[in-house]
């Protein structure tokens, strides 16, 4: 089942009391168990609901055993959360969106259900420098390594700011595996820069001393991205992780524009990368030396991505790779990034005020153009990097982009890659006649719940956003909605949430014993699906 | 000490005199100077360590202490330098620097003087535990530091800082000035959450009794840690359901409950179905409701009623009225008639700002300031708009050479009694008079002993709730001007925190050592007052 508005719960106060009296012969029950111990969980609340609404019909607390019983259920399906001090709102057999909802009816099995909750875990720490003494106000960022849209990837889920102790917190964190990266300057960097550029401060002892930047730092204390070590967080597990940051001397470098005229002036931001696109705005300053020049420092050695805003008379941004040292000379000379990205949607309805989006597929950054009475639409490209996009549709529902062309940039599917410069026009084209398709996952004849159902389109790599998914039910029933026409291939695979099924080599051997399906518009299908 | 802490513009820098001979050495030319010395904790004497001295006037220099607290300036060329000392956990030395125990002010060195001391004063620290009524800790709980001060006489509560507990039920609150402060735990937010039946925690305040009247400040010396734990007791969270009435569909409403002590409650509020209706979850207890309904006419419509929550609350009905319009007259009377001609039509607009001050709850809403109001067909008035119900002080500050002689309201002496603003209804208008004819008044604190900061409290005989204070060191001279002619009581005190002068009887046992001054209409009076002691009169 795949969870729709479910959890923003509202009570229904007479909702049990205007249920119809005749049929109320089926009932769930089970046992709460912590997912890592098996212990039985009490005093938690468990609550069912319909899944067509986010409504509360019934809700228990589990008893010393863990026990919860719902009765008086009507024939249906019923979604099942749990919640309580030290669990976070989870639902039954939950993979993200989606968990299993219960089947209650005749010859449906829904007792003995084991809901098998993951306490909050924690991490916790303190941030020092290399004397020992306490970082305040550093900026601590928790990674998690997790499967994102089929793919696995390193995401920001967090961030948190130290106290006056250098503490740090992250409460409620899943289990899974973390990074931490810290981002700080030193106290005194807000008093040193104005001292420094005083004439006549000519001790140079004092001036190393003080001119100094903390550089991003990675658990447990290197500068080295590879070197980042991995924390394994367990469910219901407190984990320690602290830090020491050692101050490095802040570089010096300036950079120019070739093409400044007078007036000119120019922004420069630095950014450092870290994982998969992810990039930390270094906090570096710059002082403006002449037209179409200017000094920077605050950041240490390394190896930087650099954006160069010129405004005045013009206004471009550049962008490029820049390696820096103390004294280094920076030519702005990256290519400028695409001045102008827009197009024209295709579609049969009229009204509504939809949005075009493209979302950069590695490091997830979105960017939209409202859409015209005439389809016509400029996306708002003033930072948009070269690379590849997803082209969606927001604001009209039901319709999603069966295709994209282009002209100035790579297109197929839903896909387009952009390169640096020049200007970008797209076609989009919709389907709005949109499909859904029911089914049953069957092992053994028998329907099976808790399997991972994928609607699998045909050239995957570039169809992405065509790919449904749902958990089958406790019975093996599931639904795929908003399917556009077209060819597709099924699945259902038991245990198969942790795939990184964006990978065409991964999800190759299950579509031989998937079940094909033609999805025409406007049809609602019913198929059986074997779980592998 | 602590006197010195209160007052910011205190100019502390330290100085170093031309002959620093007992320490000042010659460097490599004949005319530069080494300067040494060590950061330490006011408190405890300790060294600091990695504190950041600067050379402020001098020839610039920064250092970083080492591990013994100490610092060095080699060649120094001016006879003179000032220096200062930053660490973070410490009050800025411009609030509190000090050398060689002295206490005075500006720090001077004498030539003799060795190597310098710089003491930096530490901040203070409240911290705490909260738990539940089981002993288990309360995770998540927001935790509000309120301080406490002195302003128009009155004391007056000002949110500090929030901060949410953590898996240990732990809150801190750091880098605290010197002074009095309350803290105020929960309630805590009331999710979306699934079960029927949910407990809660109300707010309290430190230590935890419940209602205002139980509260009790915890007082923050210099570099004093303060413990403050919690224990609290859950309340069930009720349903309060009702209607804004008079709302046409689709028209939206604010929504606004606040607890006892006037501050706004984190309560989800849902509004609809149907024009007006709502409904929202709170732990069991007293609060306020207040809804607000703005017209096209751009009229605020307000409602508010006080909610005693022991269950599910069904049928509350909120009905808008058209907020309170004060008009507010201000007549300018000038002693000089000619100077009258010189006044353009509009003046009086602009000639004192006037604003009521709340006196409900604790944290209760902000100041409202009269402003101008355009009502078509008419010149434009000054006026108290869109005024929340409730009892009010008014304060006028005159914008020149004005004194406030009256403030009335109908039959209420605005200057001496508290306004009640319905809600809704017809007010009478708010007649202030400003005249110029004020007299001023001069004068020194005797003191023995060094200097210190004190407040200077000038009260006239025929209305004592026009009380006017400044606060001074007792080597400096005070003065007063636009002063309604009058006999005035004068006093200073050492008082740190400042007089609560406007609660009833405050005055009185300090009003007999006074000494007493006439102020003519224009005139010029000086007075000598002796420095009274806090607690010693």
């Amino acid at each position: 089942m795949i969870r729709k508005l479910l959890w923003c719960v509202m009570i229904a106060g007479t909702a049990s009391a205007q249920m119809p009296v005749a049929n109320q012969a089926f009932h769930i029950s089970g046992r709460m168990v912590d997912a890592l111990t098996g212990k039985p969980l009490s005093k938690i609340v468990v609550a069912i609901g319909k899944p067509q609404d986010s409504e509360v019909t019934q809700s228990v607390t589990t008893g010393a055993d863990g026990g919860f019983v719902f009765n008086g259920l009507s024939q249906g399906k019923y979604w099942l959360v749990a919640e309580g001090k030290g669990i976070s709102r989870q639902g039954y057999q939950e993979h993200g969106f989606y968990s299993t909802a219960i089947a209650v009816g005749p010859q449906l099995e829904s007792d003995n259900i084991e809901f098998r909750v993951h306490p909050d875990s924690s991490i916790a720490g303190v941030i020092t420098d290399q004397n020992n003494e306490p970082v305040r106000d550093a900026q601590v960022m928790l990674f998690r390594r997790g499967l994102e849209n089929g793919k696995r990837r390193t995401v920001m889920q967090e961030e948190a700011n130290t106290n006056d102790e250098g503490q740090y917190h992250f409460s409620h964190v899943r289990g899974g595996t973390y990074f931490l990266v810290v981002s700080a300057k030193p106290w005194y960097a807000q008093y040193v820069q104005g001292i420094m550029q005083q004439p006549g401060f000519r001790n140079q002892d004092h001036r190393a001393a003080l001119d100094v930047v903390y550089p991003v730092t990675y658990y447990p204390g290197s500068t080295d991205m590879s070197n980042a070590a991995p924390i394994t967080v367990r469910a219901g597990e407190r984990v320690s992780a602290d830090m020491t940051l050692t101050a490095e001397p802040a570089q010096h470098f300036t950079v120019s524009d070739p093409d400044a005229e007078s007036e000119q002036g120019m922004n420069v931001l630095v950014q450092q990368r870290v994982f998969d696109g992810f990039t930390i705005n270094l906090q570096a300053q710059t002082i403006a030396n002449s037209p179409g020049e200017v000094e920077v420092t605050g950041v240490p050695a390394g190896h930087y991505r650099m954006q160069f805003e010129s405004y005045g008379k013009h206004s471009t941004t550049r962008e490029q790779e820049v390696e820096v040292s103390n004294g280094a000379e920076v030519r702005a000379s990256g290519s400028i990034t695409p001045a102008e990205v827009s197009g024209i949607l295709k579609r049969t309805s009229a009204g509504g005020e939809p949005i075009v989006r493209l979302t950069n597929i590695a490091t997830g950054e979105i960017f939209d153009g409202p859409v015209g009475k005439k389809g016509e639409f400029t996306i708002d490209s003033e930072t948009l990097a070269p690379g590849k996009y997803e082209v969606g549709i927001l604001n009209l529902d039901p319709a999603v982009v069966m295709q994209v062309t282009a002209s100035g940039a790579r297109a197929s599917g839903q896909i387009v890659e952009i390169s640096a410069g020049g200007a970008v026009r797209l076609t989009v084209t919709l389907a709005e006649q949109l499909s859904r398709v029911d089914g049953v996952a069957l092992r053994d004849g028998k329907g099976r719940g808790g399997a991972m159902v994928m609607l699998v389109p045909q050239d995957m790599e570039h169809n992405v956003s065509l790919a449904r998914r749902d958990q089958s039910d406790s019975d093996g029933t599931f639904s795929l909605f908003a399917v556009p026409p077209g060819k597709y291939t099924v699945i259902a695979i038991e245990n198969g949430w942790e795939l990184e099924w964006r990978d065409r080599a991964v999800i190759a051997p299950y579509l031989r014993n998937g079940t094909p399906i033609t999805v025409s518009p406007g049809h609602k299908e019913n198929i059986t699906v074997t779980v592998q | 000490m602590t006197s010195l802490l209160r007052c910011r513009s205190l100019l502390l820098y330290l100085i170093l005199g031309c002959g620093l001979s007992a320490h000042a050495q010659q460097g490599s030319s004949s005319s530069s100077f080494t300067i040494s010395g060590t950061v330490v904790n006011s408190v405890s004497g300790e060294p600091i360590r990695g504190a950041l001295v600067q050379v402020v006037s001098g020839m610039p220099d920064a250092v970083l202490t080492d591990g013994d607290g100490r610092f060095q300036f080699d060649d120094q060329p001016n006879p003179q330098a000032s220096l200062i000392a930053h660490k973070p956990g410490f009050l800025n030395d411009a609030d509190t620097l000090a050398i060689n125990q002295s206490q005075s002010f500006p720090a001077q060195v004498r030539p003799q003087t060795g190597p310098v001391v710089i003491k930096l004063t530490p901040q203070g620290v409240i911290s705490g535990r909260v738990l539940d009524e089981t002993g288990e800790p309360i995770e998540d709980l927001p935790v509000k530091l309120i301080y406490v001060h002195i302003v128009d006489g009155r004391k007056r509560w000002e949110q500090r800082s929030t901060t949410v507990t953590n898996p240990e039920g732990a809150f801190r609150f750091a880098d605290l000035t010197p002074g009095s402060y309350y803290v105020k735990a929960g309630p805590s937010a009331v999710a979306a959450f699934i079960s029927r039946h949910e407990d809660a925690f109300g707010a309290v305040f430190y230590p935890s009794p419940p209602g205002v009247a139980g509260a009790s400040p915890l007082h923050v010396g210099v570099g004093e840690r303060v413990e403050a734990d919690f224990s609290l007791k859950s309340e069930p969270v009720y349903k309060v359901s009702g209607v804004v009435a008079g709302l046409a569909e689709g028209q939206g409403a604010g929504l606004q409950v606040m607890d006892e002590f006037g501050d706004v409650v984190p309560a989800p509020i849902e509004m609809g179905p149907g024009a007006g209706s709502f409904q929202l979850r709170v732990p069991g207890g007293r609060y306020f409701i207040r809804a607000w309904v703005q017209g096209a006419d751009r009229v605020q419509r307000w409602a508010e009623q006080t909610l005693r929550v022991q269950s599910d609350m069904n049928n509350l009905r909120l009905v808008p009225v058209t907020s309170a319009v004060i008009p507010v007259a201000i007549r300018t009377e000038f002693s000089n008639k000619s100077l009258r001609v010189l006044q353009a039509a509009g003046r009086p607009f602009q000639a004192a700002t006037v604003r009521l001050v709340p006196q409900g709850p604790a944290l209760a809403g902000s100041d409202v300031y009269a402003g101008t109001r355009f009502v078509p067909g008419q010149p434009a008035e000054l006026a108290f708009q869109n005024v929340p119900p409730g009892k009010y002080e008014l304060a006028i500050n005159p914008n020149g050479n004005w004194y406030v002689q009256s403030a009335r309201m109908g039959d209420v002496d605005a200057l001496q009694d508290e306004l009640n603003i319905p809600s809704g209804g017809s007010l009478p208008p708010l007649e202030i008079v400003l005249r110029d004819d004020g007299g001023s008044l001069t004068g020194t604190v005797q003191a023995d002993g060094p200097e210190t900061w004190c407040q200077v409290i000038v009260v006239p005989d025929s209305n004592r709730s026009q009380v006017r204070t400044q606060t001074i060191g007792t080597g400096a001279q005070f003065d007063f001007s636009n002063l309604a002619p009058d006999g005035y009581s004068v006093f200073a005190l050492n008082s740190a925190e400042g007089l609560q002068y406007a609660e009833v009887g405050a005055l009185d046992s300090y009003l007999g050592n006074a000494a007493h001054v006439v102020v003519p209409a224009h005139g010029q009076q000086s007075v000598k007052v002796n420095l009274t002691r806090a607690g010693s009169q």
